[in-house]
C-alpha cells in the first residue's frame, strides 16, 4: 500500500543501495555505530513523512542525505555528555598510546561542516556540487572546507609519523 | 597531492570501517507506523495543544497550594532547620559512621548553556557499606547534594528525591566545572522514626576520585 505512494519506492531504492554509505557517514559524525544506525533509520522515516516538501530542484538522493544529516545532528544534540568522576581527570601531559585514537580525536574536534564534507566526500563519494546542495552552501565553500579538513588530517598523520 | 589524498582516504577507511548488519527497511516502516499510530498522534497533539477546559479542574488545587505556600513562607523562614536547608546557615554536619553513598550517573542537561553554568542531575544510592541500597536509611530521612567546583567553592545543597536508597538531585554546576560531589542528609536517628528528630551527616561517597 505504502509502496504505491509517489516517492517512497525511490527513497527505498536509495536506502537499499546506499545504506552502507549513510551508516558510515553517520558513524563518523557520531562516533557510535549504534547511535548512527538509529539516526539513519530516523532520517529515512523523516524523509518518507516529509517527502511532500521535496521540490525536485535537485537530486532526490541529496535531499535524503539532508534528512539523514539532520537526524544525525539531532542525535548528536541529544547525546549529552556524562561525567565519569570515578576516573582521575586526564592530565595534559598524558601520552596517547593509540595513534588511531589521536587522529580520531582530532577529526572529532573539526567543525561540523568540515566533518560532513570530509565524510560525504570519502565515504559517500559525492561530488562538490551534490555536497553543496546537501549542506545548502556554495560549491566553493565545500572545496574550502575540504581543503582545511585535509590539512588537519594530514597534520595529525604527520604528528603520528 | 594525489598521494596525500590517497593517504587520507586510506586512513579514514582504517579509522571508520564499513558497518555491517543492523536493521533494514522493515525497521524504517515500523518506526513510521509507530509515529503514525493513534497513540503517538494523540500524544503529539496533547504536547502541542492543551485545551483550556482540561486545565480548569486543576485551578482550584493549584490555587490552594499557592495560598498555603504564601501563608507558610514567613513562618518557615524563621525556622533554623529551614534556614540551614536553604543555605542561609551552614549546617553542622559530621561524617556518617555506617552509611556510604555511590554516585551512579552525572548528567548535564545542556552541555553548553547560553547563560550561566549548566544544570546537572546526579543519581546516587545510599546504604550501609556492602549492603543493598536503602539499608540503614530510615523513613523520614532527607538527602542533599552539593557540588565542589574546581576552585574549591561549594554550591548550596540541593534536595534529592527518591526512595529505597536510590535518589536524584538536580542543581546548577559551579562555575569552572565540577571537581567533586558531596552527599549529605538528615538521617532519622530516633527509634520511632519521628521526622522531626533527625541529625545531619555528610555521607562518604565511595566511588569518586578524590585528588590527594
Amino acid at each position: 500500500m505504502r509502496d504505491e505512494q509517489p516517492g517512497v519506492a525511490a527513497i527505498e531504492a536509495i536506502y537499499r543501495t546506499k545504506l552502507g554509505q549513510f551508516r558510515r557517514v553517520a558513524t563518523g559524525m557520531l562516533g557510535d555505530p549504534q547511535a548512527a544506525q538509529d539516526a539513519v533509520q530516523d532520517g529515512f522515516v523523516r524523509a518518507i513523512k516529509d517527502r511532500g516538501s521535496f521540490r525536485g530542484d535537485g537530486p532526490l538522493e541529496a535531499w535524503v542525505w539532508g534528512c539523514v544529516l539532520n537526524a544525525t545532528r539531532t542525535s548528536a544534540r541529544r547525546r549529552r555528555p556524562v561525567l565519569d568522576l570515578s576516573q582521575p581527570p586526564p592530565q595534559s601531559d598524558t601520552v596517547e598510546t593509540d595513534p588511531d585514537e589521536h587522529v580520531r580525536r582530532l577529526i572529532r574536534q573539526l567543525p561540523e561542516r568540515q566533518r560532513f564534507v570530509l565524510f560525504l566526500r570519502y565515504f559517500a563519494d559525492l561530488d562538490y556540487g551534490t555536497i553543496a546542495a546537501i549542506l545548502g552552501v556554495a560549491p566553493g565553500t565545500v572545496a574550502a572546507a575540504l581543503h582545511v579538513a585535509h590539512a588537519s588530517v594530514r597534520g595529525a598523520l604527520k604528528e603520528d609519523d | 597531492m594525489n598521494d596525500e589524498r590517497d593517504h587520507v582516504a586510506a586512513t579514514l577507511e582504517r579509522l571508520y570501517p564499513p558497518v555491517i548488519g543492523g536493521p533494514g527497511w522493515d525497521d524504517v516502516l515500523a518506526r513510521l507506523d509507530a509515529e503514525d499510530s493513534p497513540v503517538a498522534v494523540h500524544r503529539e497533539r496533547r504536547a502541542h495543544h492543551i485545551p483550556w477546559i482540561s486545565r480548569r479542574p486543576l485551578l482550584a488545587p493549584v490555587a490552594a497550594v499557592v495560598a498555603i505556600i504564601v501563608l507558610a513562607a514567613p513562618a518557615l523562614a524563621f525556622s533554623p532547620k529551614v534556614r540551614e536547608l536553604v543555605g542561609l546557615k551552614s549546617p553542622a554536619y559530621v561524617p556518617h559512621q555506617t552509611l556510604v553513598a555511590k554516585v551512579i550517573r552525572v548528567r548535564f542537561h545542556t552541555p553548553y548553556p547560553r547563560y550561566g553554568p549548566p544544570l546537572v542531575t546526579v543519581t546516587f544510592t545510599v546504604g550501609e557499606a556492602g549492603k543493598a541500597p536503602g539499608t540503614g536509611v530510615p523513613r523520614g530521612s532527607a538527602l542533599f547534594v552539593a557540588f565542589v567546583g574546581k576552585t574549591g567553592t561549594q554550591t548550596q545543597l540541593v534536595k534529592a528525591h527518591g526512595s529505597q536508597g536510590r535518589y536524584q538531585a538536580t542543581g546548577r554546576a559551579p562555575v569552572g566545572g565540577i571537581e567533586n560531589i558531596l552527599v549529605g542528609g538528615w538521617i532519622n536517628i530516633t527509634p520511632k522514626q519521628s521526622p522531626t528528630a533527625s541529625k545531619g551527616f555528610w555521607i562518604p561517597v565511595i566511588n569518586l576520585y578524590t585528588p590527594e
